[in-house]
């Protein structure tokens, strides 16, 4: 979506238009929805309808770009998640985990072959098994497609640390995959590695 | 590639092609077409705009309960605004009554010629500065919608109290509701620091665009690296 369709958007969402509000709504909500699913598991379509609720509340408010539109909306997203989870430790509630978790993959095959194509489902609890703060920033950076900058003030971090924290979850994702990480480099000393190792 | 804002060479490690194979399936593009909880979304957006707003605040909870126990036709064919007049079909009407009184709206009943006062709970404070433009039929109404359009601004403290008496009251305390009196742009730093949504000045984006947003089905496909945004004009 180009800048100026943009504000097209979301000067007609602002008037009440419902079309604009789904085009916008359907920008953002992908991204929402894997953020939250891959931190917070089975609390994520809650959190995201709370989401909602909040950015429809707070629309007049907004200005921006499009990245503006979704870094604050993934901001909303965020902050309801925490809300979520939060209450979730506050109450335990009994319920069938196995239940709960039937619908994301019981394991997943950690050491691909090169050719094995991951799914959605699977990369994100990949993804989600990486330290908070890498997890964000990886989510943030590829699945958002957020840049530093916005990344940053989403985290409430400084651009050298989300470069640091994506760094490491790249690295961290690499173990995971079954491979050295030594090879993931960012122009520091990186050796070559043979592919069968 | 990988990206970390800086130029790179493409993956060669059998490692390396893993990762960026994850990383596109986490990005890879949706179905086109309605996205899971758009329905819903959308129906809190309608809520919202075809209310007039009113500075006294409406937990989430209740929204999303109204939401989601609206009756499928009742509101979606008729219209907030029917309802608010009175329009609705008989039964459709008690439905929506029941429905938009969960938001604070008042509305002639089945049987109700006039609409009913003293519904409204707690404090009565003063009304939004951007009320209802002149041009809504709602304006007519007495009641009007209890909205949190306000920055969700609670501190620390009191909105652990809030959350406290939220539990312990299945949703039905007030407490979690803003206060009239409560400071603007304290508490949640993280919600109205970014409302404005612009990258900080200064900071060059250049070449940021990470390749695999195609997640907001390739919204930002056609930016070309080192585009800056900027604030549209005005």
């Amino acid at each position: 979506m180009d800048i100026q369709d943009f504000d097209r958007w979301l000067t007609a969402a602002k008037r009440g238009d419902e079309d604009a509000f789904v085009v916008l709504f359907r920008s953002v909500q992908p991204a929402l929805l894997r953020y939250l699913r891959s931190l917070g598991g089975p609390l994520a379509e809650d959190a995201a309808a709370d989401t909602w609720v909040s950015v429809v509340r707070g629309l007049d408010r907004f200005s921006g770009d499009e990245a503006g539109w979704r870094a604050w909306v993934m901001t909303i997203g965020r902050a309801r998640l925490r809300d979520a989870q939060r209450k979730a430790a506050r109450t335990p509630i009994p319920f069938d985990v196995a239940e709960v978790y039937a619908s994301v993959p019981d394991s997943v095959d950690v050491v691909a072959s090169v050719e094995e194509i991951f799914s959605t489902e699977a990369a994100l609890e990949v993804i989600g098994r990486l330290p908070r703060e890498q997890a964000e920033a990886v989510l943030l950076r590829y699945v958002a497609g957020l840049d530093v900058s916005h990344t940053a003030e989403i985290l409430g971090k400084k651009s050298g640390a989300v470069r640091v924290a994506t760094h490491r979850g790249l690295r961290r994702l690499a173990e995971l995959l079954g491979g050295d990480p030594g090879n993931l480099t960012s122009g520091c000393n990186a050796k070559r590695q043979s592919v069968d190792s | 590639m990988l990206r970390d804002d800086t130029p790179r060479r493409g993956p060669h490690t059998v490692t390396e092609q893993r990762v960026e194979a994850l990383l596109s399936a986490a990005a890879a593009p949706s179905e086109p077409g309605p996205l899971p909880g758009e329905r819903e979304a959308l129906a809190a957006f309608r809520t919202i705009q075809t209310a007039p707003r009113r500075r006294r605040s409406t937990h989430r909870t209740s929204i999303r309960v109204a939401v989601a126990t609206l009756g499928a036709g009742v509101l979606l064919s008729g219209g907030v605004a029917a309802a608010v007049t009175g329009a609705l079909p008989g039964a459709a009407q008690g439905t929506a009554q029941s429905w938009l009184e969960q938001l604070g709206v008042t509305v002639p009943g089945v049987d109700d010629s006039a609409v009913a006062d003293g519904a409204e709970r707690g404090s009565a404070g003063a009304d939004e500065t951007d009320g209802a433009p002149a041009d809504r039929p709602e304006s007519a109404a007495k009641g009007t919608v209890v909205s949190e359009l306000a920055r969700e601004t609670a501190a620390v403290g009191a909105e652990k109290g809030a959350a406290v008496s939220e539990l312990a009251s299945d949703g039905r305390s007030r407490a979690a509701d803003d206060h009239p009196d409560k400071p603007a742009g304290s508490g949640r730093a993280s919600d109205s620091h970014a409302v404005t949504g612009h990258a900080p000045s200064g900071q060059a984006n250049a070449g940021t665009r990470a390749p695999v947003d195609v997640a907001n089905h390739g919204a930002a496909a056609n930016t070309q690296p080192g585009e800056t945004h900027t604030k549209p004009g005005d």
